[in-house]
């Protein structure tokens, strides 16, 4: 969280607006120092009570140990080591993502660890109900009990389940690398074929300049030239086609080797029937349709009385074998 | 290689209108009694909070059947009204389907139908695809204002649980139509056909009206519009289509028993000998001619006992189901009746019966 945080940062350095809310916001509040007097100035904040101020307050307070927290009325013991920098504007953001880190560390159990989807929403909300009484203030002792309590019961599966996070994430991280890899080495590609284009069409030039200073017939020389290169060029773009090939293909083959799905989805768990209980008749006698049928805007626009036939027979049979009053009391 | 396949029962049976709002007849009277208690309890407790002004031997309840009768007189003037404003028989259909679960969740004591009937109107036009704005449908419709309409907008589809979608008899009277032609093709003429088609189409608007909706599948109920109009081709058609013995069409009974078995992919063999005595392997399945048979022979009797009270009969039980809902009105009349000098009696009628808004 804090390695990503430092960029973030370092882009919300922008938002100086001018008017007076965000110049206060821009002040440390201890040493008075103003972003626009030193703006590379950065705000850190301490997660035992999320008073902000500035670096150099922090470098000049702590740097000889363990100090209270300069704000009128706090009185907390803060230690340098523990400040970070502050992500969000609202302390109140920063305060529920280190909560949330905290304990998710510890409640973080899978939905492949439940026998069902309910079961893990409702550890969901046990988890959020934590968070929340965290957050709020709210039975502050017993819950931390009870966090440490299910810490001790459960430490063997929470690691576990860290560790398979993390390699989740690490595999993540691979695979991107390697997308990244294969896009910056087409790049290169592309560039080696222009490039040797370019040297393929200066060498021809020399040679027909060379060939024309000793031979008369300069069509049929610079004709013959210009055949030669073309038949390098077209060579030795396949080649390097080729390679551009295999290289996008790569990832690609280990993707679909990953995804094994035998049967198409389907929305009720099967296909229609295939054998209907109707039997389709090639035209009926109806003169609504028979009337569509000879428009030119609806030809035009895929109008086939079959589909209109097969559509309004296949709803006449939809719940013919329903017998409510046989199936209902069973159901 | 057995692939699940998915019949068109199976489809049907994953529709909201089968899971929800499908009753047996037993389901349906209990439901009706217990919105009726909900309703006489409400009315209840509209007297307490008067605290004992209006006597209760001055207003009636309504029972059951009352009920009925009164949503049934909606449910008709709803097919005026619709016509009026120009709307599809589809949206008259759903509008229809909308009130009558309206009232198998509330009672008329607690919500007027008067007022339900213009907003189940107006949500199916909009859920129908054929929507009016509120403006306009109020604008055409005399003595409403479109708060009043939208007012209840939300009540109403809560009770219908947020399902929106119906399936009407209309769409499978065509394809029966259709499959009429090709089954019966050589036993009537088209023009008979057609004929009974145009009158079996208004005979669903009494469907709609009775209980077969809540009893019966629309294929069940259009099978039962055409079976009222003219029994001996339904009765023909079942016959040819569905029973065993028709050695012509054991084919399509083979392919409708497969349907059945929901799932069970038979080997499809040709030859009608082998077919049927696949059939008769599975005596435990129920004979699909004689239940279907059985089940349209049903619903046309039920299609035949809709209710069509008349106007006297529904305004009598307006105007007591207009005390039950504001029983201080009661109070008012009474007052009005001793000071007014009785024998002004066609004024008294006129200001009894509670303005309708058409």
């Amino acid at each position: 969280m804090s390695s990503s945080g430092s960029n973030l940062v370092a882009s919300s350095s922008f938002t100086t607006f001018p008017d007076e809310q965000s110049q206060k916001q821009d002040m440390c509040p201890i040493c008075k120092t103003d972003r626009y007097l030193s703006p590379d100035m950065r705000f850190l904040i301490n997660p035992e009570c999320y008073h902000k101020m500035c670096e150099s307050c922090v470098d000049r307070i702590y740097s000889l140990g363990p100090a209270p927290c300069p704000y009128p009325g706090c009185g907390k013991t803060l230690r340098k080591n523990k400040f970070k920098l502050q992500v969000f504007d609202d302390v109140l953001v920063e305060k529920e993502i280190d909560i949330r880190g905290r304990v998710l560390a510890i409640y973080n159990k899978r939905e492949l660890d439940f026998a069902d989807l309910q079961h893990f929403n409702a550890y969901l909300e046990e988890v959020e109900s934590i968070i929340d009484k965290l957050m709020n203030n709210v039975d502050l002792e017993e819950t931390e009990r009870m966090i440490s309590e299910y810490k001790a019961t459960n430490s063997k599966a929470i690691s576990q389940n860290n560790q398979s996070r993390e390699k989740e994430f690490e595999d993540f991280k691979k695979r991107e690398q390697m997308e990244k890899d294969v896009k910056l080495k087409k790049v290169q590609l592309e560039k080696q074929i222009e490039e040797e284009e370019r040297e393929l069409n200066e060498m021809a030039r020399k040679e027909i300049l060379s060939k024309l200073a000793t031979s008369q017939d300069a069509n049929q020389i610079i004709s013959q030239v210009k055949a030669s290169v073309l038949k390098k060029t077209s060579a030795r773009r396949r080649q390097l086609k080729e390679m551009m090939k295999s290289l996008s293909a790569s990832p690609q083959a280990s993707d679909e080797s990953s995804k094994k799905r035998t049967t198409p989805f389907t929305p009720f768990n099967g296909d229609r029937v295939t054998k209907k209980t109707y039997h389709l008749k090639e035209s009926y006698y109806d003169p609504f349709i028979e009337d569509l049928r000879g428009r030119k805007e609806y030809i035009a626009s895929g109008f086939k009385t079959e589909i209109v036939y097969e559509r309004i027979l296949s709803e006449a049979f939809l719940g013919l074998g329903c017998f409510i009053d046989r199936e209902r009391p069973v159901a | 290689m057995s692939v699940p396949r998915v019949t068109f029962d199976e489809l049907y049976r994953r529709s909201s209108q089968y899971r929800l709002w499908s009753y047996t007849r037993e389901e349906l009277q209990a439901k009706r009694e217990a919105v009726n208690n909900k309703g006489c309890l409400k009315v209840d407790e509209r007297l307490k909070q008067l605290n004992g002004e209006v006597s209760e031997d001055l207003i009636t309840k309504v029972t059951v059947e009352e009920e009925l009768k009164l949503i049934s007189f909606n449910s008709r003037r709803i097919g005026m009204l619709a016509k009026h404003l120009n709307l599809p028989s589809q949206v008259r259909a759903t509008a229809v389907s909308f009130l009558r679960k309206f009232y198998l969740v509330n009672s008329v004591m607690e919500y007027h139908p008067k007022l339900v009937l213009l907003t189940c109107l107006f949500l199916a036009a909009k859920s129908e695809n054929s929507f009016i704005s509120i403006n306009s449908f109020s604008k055409r419709i005399p003595k409403t204002t479109p708060e009043s309409i939208l007012k209840l907008e939300f009540e109403v589809l809560q009770s219908l649980k947020f399902t929106l979608f119906v399936h009407h008899p209309f769409r499978p009277l065509y394809g029966f139509f259709y499959d009429l032609q090709d089954v019966l093709g050589d036993e009537f003429t088209i023009e008979e056909l057609g004929r009974v088609y145009d009158k079996a189409r208004k005979l669903i608007d009494e469907a709609l009206i009775s209980d077969a909706v809540f009893h019966f599948t629309p294929p069940q109920i259009a099978l039962a519009c055409f079976k009222s109009i003219k029994p001996e081709l339904v009765d023909r058609y079942l016959e040819k289509k569905f029973k065993k013995e028709s050695k012509s069409k054991v084919k399509v009974a083979e392919a409708i028993k497969e349907e059945q078995d929901e799932g069970e992919v038979q080997d499809q063999d040709q030859d009608p000998a082998k077919a049927s005595a696949n059939t008769e392997a599975k005596p435990k399945k129920i004979d699909l001619y004689q239940e279907l048979s059985r089940t349209v022979e049903e619903c046309t009797a039920m299609i035949r006992t809709t209710q069509n009270p008349t106007k006297e009969e529904a305004t009598d039980i307006d105007r007591k189901v207009h005390y039950c809902i504001s029983p201080s009105l009661v109070l008012k009349r009474k007052r009005e009746d001793t000071s007014e000098p009785s024998g002004d009696d066609t004024k008294r009628q006129r200001t009894e019966t509670p303005a309708t808004p058409m």
